[in-house]
């Protein structure tokens, strides 16, 4: 299995992911508890034997149950719909029973009602305006028992779709939609069930033999919908100003700029007792645009900012400086040589160090990725064991908000599992201490911790949130590059590398695949020791292996950057953050981009008039 | 009540419209520009170019048990771009695909000159390339595999600019859901339908068209759909599904919501009916009636596209189904068909296949196809064949105007025998008794290719839709319903041996998209063998609970 992971939508294209968003409560990051300015260290050579940047989060667990509390004194109702599923829920759990096989221990049903609004512009004028509501239903079913059930070798994961629902809290109407998914996904559930055990009688026994589903949990929260208001018609004006700034280069083949907008209230039931509606919304602004190089490369940029309210969203001024940041970086890099494959010492910055532990590391701390003996496994058995440099720490923490100040995309408070989400530390001085869980118990951790997560319609299995890389010794960012340049000498390289800009990654999980990783970067600079300044070069992607690429970093900085995206895996597309310092790794390894090889336009492109941009007058 | 305003779009959904020739000037400056300089050194050249600019406005709305489930919107507008290298007798087109290969590029709603310009010479570009590789292809295989007589690949014309300013769609989706609501609630009272729903879209489009040959071309017309669509599972757990559909233009009349209602209910019986039906529980070969709907459907299957001319491309080894027979005979010497798109109305019913230009601007006249069953030529595009050199107006534009194949337009068959509906089925049953057997059978609906017209049946044996409410009738003339047939395809012979034609004749409208509408009318059909068998299915077990609508004011 290949899991990939974009920050952002689909380029390219003008459908919209189905996001599980979640609320940004006020509930800030404390930079203060224990943090302190990057900005005030001393430039050194020396890395620094002191603490980094630490992100605690005093508040968040008593403003939760805070809430809890007061929703529950106030008597505060949910709303019908979550009655109405709860009733037919009663009804399935006790009732649905076939004469031949075994009734479902578990039956969880989640709605997911969103609401999006989705703003595009290209050239100056508007292509894209829609705004569309749904209802969505998951249905959760496990037949057997908690020591094995129906979902023992996690092989379907599309089994809990149970399609759309009506957009009324009609009573009859949503209990004939929750009736006929219960009844074709009890009947999925019993025939995966005799497969499993016929499978596990003829199959040797996978080396953990852990149960199937966690011990039962009972989560009750209740928070009224958050409205999705949008002042479309400013926003409409920016898009068309932002958007026009790629008039100015006729090089570049598409272009846009487009605000999402989404607001979504998760309600669940379950036959454990837990019950929830709990809103979230997010704003979703990004920058798009691709060039063509006379040698048949294809290159795209892409800037998104993540917010969780409309007035943290970039103005105008900021929006334009983005799309003339991705203009100009697409047109150095038509004009940048093209790279040569490399080994050797390189700096990721910030957001590229932020993907590069995302994918190597971060899928490998998901916990049932420990159990079937089809994933690789790497660190399954090192915990207690030191598997990065000792001045590294990382932990996963969905609670978080903000990190100084920098809205972070992988918030929620409960997961789609009705878990409380925890903070994790998965390593503390590069000592490999946990894993992130669901509800799926691998040996020795039979509970989750709050990260069982998933699309619409999909099984939820561990997945990361706000996944933050921490470093206790830290040096000033202009002296990692001369870290880069001593370590360029010892080695008597002609050049080190620096890797600035990411448009993703990819790492393979199972077996049957190397245990590799791909990181495709886009802005990649040779740095020289001989003072020139950094030259900007293409083509190149980085490649390597978890286990090595972890053991070369040497230093980090105190730069720290948050890198906002959605990650797909075998549970759908999630919201999540990175968090990362840059880093200086001793040895990495590139090799070169798969080559399109279009062929330049042959004629010239048209050039723009003095009326090119009208836009009409907008009616009523 | 829900009434039709009907006139010219000045706005669209907010925005007031560029005048047309703005955005023709825009179309002409970078088409103009690819004619003259588009062309790679050493390289064949265009010698036809062509672009269109589709502005599509839609919205839809689905209603299930009187809630709503789904309320959306979309605008766009995209261009579409296709050329041909080489010459009108060898080109680039024809070789893989029987589509013409255009190339699009969406741009925005707003009018902007420079993304128009942009898209089209993107698109051009990218055609360009395309054509030449194609060009090249399509010269190597004809020198391994050369072909005698090959008509030319595209006919020269003085191609027509024509304006068709039609009316477009303008029901408010808020006048509108109170009705499909209301629908949908019908359902409510039958338990036994697992799903079903109600849905209405309508979508106005307007495109301009400019080729390389002067023809510069406007059209705008809109579509209103409604769906009611049902289902549920007989005792031994087959699925079954049904439904009720209306494509309407701006210029039909709208259905009252009284009828809207009466659908829903209809489609209650209809469905209740077939859950309660027999299953078939044999093979069958012998005479089969088309009545109604479901002969539309069989000319739909089998006459209409075997006399449409699509040349398969040079790759493909299938040759058309009447290729090299005109003069001869292929249906009884009393049935004639004509396909005439002058006509704009019949039997009181407006007609969808109605035009005076085909969209490669080529005027269509009354063409007479078959005459006392004998073959007289074919629906022609400007895709010739060696049966039809030149075309007869009929190349119609299936996902927009640059994208054509030949289709019919009113498709009229008409039978000099007269019988009416109850001597059809003495006729049915004189054969039934004539072959030994104790009962034949009457198919009144189809699973018909739905709004899609099949233009490409190029086998020898014709496929035909499976019936959905089919009739078994017994010597003494008692009908019972049955389900869960299928029919055997038909041998083009078998056409030659049609027994019987009358009642009716149904008038049908068919409207793949806006734009492009086909009239099919024709008496009931009587064929003297059709092989019937069961359907193929594997049944699920019915639900283990009752359904939550199973109450007091439940029926059935």
């Amino acid at each position: 299995m290949k899991k990939k992971c974009l920050p952002g939508t689909t380029p390219g294209s003008l459908s919209i992911p189905i996001f599980s968003v979640l609320a940004a409560m006020a509930l800030f990051a404390c930079p203060g508890g224990g943090g302190r300015s990057a900005s005030k260290r001393e430039s050194t050579v020396q890395p620094h034997h002191e603490k980094g940047l630490a992100f605690t989060v005093p508040a968040v667990e008593k403003e939760l149950e805070k809430k809890i509390a007061r929703l529950r004194d106030e008597g505060t109702e949910p709303l019908p719909l979550l009655g109405i599923m709860e009733k037919e829920l009663r009804r399935t759990h006790e009732k649905l029973r076939d004469p031949k096989g075994q009734p479902p221990y578990y039956v969880a049903y989640t709605v997911d009602e969103t609401n999006n609004i989705f703003l595009r512009a290209t050239h100056g004028s508007l292509d894209g305006d829609s705004e569309n509501r749904s209802r969505m239903l998951t249905v959760d079913m496990r037949v057997g028992s908690r020591k094995f059930d129906n979902t023992r070798y996690l092989e379907r994961n599309w089994g809990a779709h149970g399609g759309a629902l009506p957009l009324e809290d009609d009573e009859a109407a949503i209990r004939t939609g929750l009736w006929l998914a219960s009844d074709r996904i009890y009947r999925q559930a019993i025939q995966e069930f005799d497969r499993v055990k016929s499978k596990y009688k003829t199959t040797s026994k996978e080396e953990d033999d852990s149960d199937d589903f966690s011990e039962p949990v009972k989560t009750v929260y209740f928070e009224e919908p958050i409205k999705l208001e949008l002042d479309k018609e400013k926003w409409r004006e920016h898009l068309r100003i932002a958007s026009a700034v790629f008039n100015e280069d006729p090089e570049i083949t598409t272009s846009w700029v487009s605000l999402q907008a989404a607001s979504n209230t998760r309600y669940f039931v379950s036959s454990e007792g837990s019950r929830i509606q709990i809103p979230a919304i997010r704003y979703q602004l990004t920058v798009f645009a691709t060039t063509d190089t006379e040698d048949g490369m294809n290159f795209n940029r892409h800037e998104a900012v993540y917010a969780g309210k409309e007035d943290d969203l970039p103005g105008i001024k900021e929006l334009k400086a983005m799309a003339e940041k991705v203009r100009d970086d697409l047109r150095d890099l038509r004009n940048a040589p093209t790279a040569e494959p490399y080994e050797g010492p390189a700096i990721f910055h910030g957001k590229a160090a932020a993907v590069f532990f995302h994918e190597v590391f971060g899928h490998r701390m998901e916990g049932h990725r420990q159990k079937l003996r089809r994933f690789d496994g790497t660190f399954t058995k090192r915990i207690g064991e030191r598997v990065m440099p000792s001045f590294l720490s990382i932990y996963d923490d969905p609670q978080m908000t903000e990190i100084n100040g920098k809205f972070l995309n992988g918030h929620y408070l409960v997961d789609d599992e009705a878990v409380r989400a925890e903070r994790v530390d998965l390593v503390k001085n590069g000592v490999l201490k946990d894993f992130l869980m669901s509800r799926i118990p691998i040996k020795g951790r039979p509970q989750s911790n709050g990260h069982g997560r998933r699309s619409p319609g999909m099984m939820a299995v561990a997945r990361q949130g706000n996944l933050v890389v921490d470093s206790d010794r830290v040096v000033d960012y202009e002296d990692l590059r001369k870290l880069l340049l001593a370590e360029v000498e010892r080695q008597n390289k002609p050049y080190g590398l620096l890797f600035r800009e990411v448009s993703g990654g990819l790492t393979f999980i199972q077996r049957q695949m190397p245990q590799s990783f791909m990181i495709h970067p886009v802005m990649v600079y040779k740095v020289y020791p001989d003072g020139r300044p950094d030259e900007l070069v293409r083509g190149v992607d980085l490649v390597g292996t978890p286990l090595l690429a972890l053991t070369q970093i040497v230093a980090a900085a105190n730069d720290f950057e948050v890198f906002n995206g959605i990650c797909g895996a075998e549970s759908g597309w999630v919201p999540v953050s990175a968090t990362a310092p840059s880093l200086l790794l001793q040895q990495i390894e590139t090799q070169r981009k798969p080559v399109p090889g279009k062929k330049l336009p042959i004629l010239p492109p048209p050039e723009p008039t003095g009326e090119t941009t009208k836009t009409v007058q907008r009616g009523k | 009540m829900v009434h039709a305003r009907r006139a010219e779009r000045k706005i669209l959904r907010g925005h007031t419209l560029e005048p047309r020739e703005n955005l023709f000037s825009s179309m002409k400056t970078e088409l103009e520009r690819n004619r003259k300089k588009l062309h790679l050194e050493e390289e064949v050249k265009p010698y036809y170019l062509a672009v269109a600019l589709t502005d599509t406005d839609s919205w839809h709305m689905t209603a299930s048990l009187g809630t709503l489930m789904h309320r959306g919107d979309l605008r766009f507008r995209s261009i579409q771009a296709n050329l041909r290298v080489g010459s009108y007798e060898l080109d680039n087109t024809g070789f893989h695909s029987i589509y013409p290969q255009s190339q699009s590029a969406s741009v925005p709603f707003e009018y902007n000159d420079l993304a128009i310009r942009r898209g089209i010479f993107f698109a051009f570009d990218q055609a360009y390339k395309a054509a030449i590789q194609m060009y090249s292809q399509k010269n190597a295989y004809l020198r391994n595999h050369p072909r005698e007589n090959m008509p030319p690949d595209w006919t020269r014309v003085t191609p027509l600019s024509v304006t068709q300013v039609g009316h477009s769609i303008e029901l408010s989706a808020d006048e509108w859901l109170p009705v499909i609501k209301e629908a949908s609630a019908v359902f409510r009272k039958y338990p036994a339908i697992q799903s079903s729903s109600v849905s209405i879209s309508a979508s106005n489009r307007m495109e301009y068209l400019l080729t390389s040959e002067k023809q510069k071309s406007f059209t705008s017309d809109g579509l209103l759909s409604i769906i009611i669509a049902a289902s549920g599972q007989a005792e031994d757990g087959t699925a079954i599904y049904i439904d009720w559909r209306m494509n309407l233009t701006p210029d039909d009349e709208y259905p009252e919501r009284e009828k809207i209602i009466k659908a829903a209910h209809e489609t209650v019986s209809r469905l209740s009916a077939l859950l309660d039906a027999p299953k078939i529980d044999e093979n069958y070969s012998g005479p089969v009636i088309f009545e109604g709907k479901a002969a539309v459907d069989f000319v739909v299957a089998t006459l209409a596209p075997a006399l449409a001319s699509n040349p398969p491309p040079v790759t493909w080894s299938q040759k058309g189904v009447f290729e090299n027979m005109i003069g001869r005979m292929i249906l009884p010497p009393w049935v004639d068909i004509v396909d005439d798109p002058g006509m704009k109305s019949h039997l009181g019913k407006t007609l969808a296949g109605n035009y005076e230009v085909d969209d490669e601007g080529v005027r269509a006249e009354r063409l007479e196809l078959v005459k006392r069953g004998r073959l007289m030529g074919f629906l022609a595009s400007r895709r010739p064949s060696k049966d039809a050199m030149s075309s007869n107006g009929r190349g119609r534009g299936i996902f927009g105007s640059l994208n054509t194949v030949a289709a019919p337009s009113n498709f009229i068959l008409t039978s000099r025998k007269k019988l009416n509906r109850k001597a059809m089925k003495n006729e049915l049953l004189k054969l039934v008794r004539k072959r030994g057997l104790k009962y034949g059978y009457i198919v009144r609906r189809s699973q018909s290719f739905g709004s899609f017209l099949n233009l490409f049946s190029d086998a020898r044996n014709l496929r035909l839709p499976n019936p959905i409410e089919m009739y078994r009738v017994d010597l003494k003339g008692r009908e019972t319903l049955v389900r869960g047939a299928q029919l055997a395809p038909i041998p083009v012979s078998e056409l030659e041996r049609i027994v019987a034609m009358g009642g009716g004749p149904e008038v049908a409208n068919i409207r793949m998209q806006p734009g492009f509408g086909v009239s099919i009318v024709t008496p009931d059909i009587l064929v003297e063998r059709i092989e019937i068998s069961e359907t193929p299915m594997q049944p699920q077990r019915k639900p283990l609970l009752s359904s939550p609508l199973a109450g007091v004011d439940s029926k059935r």
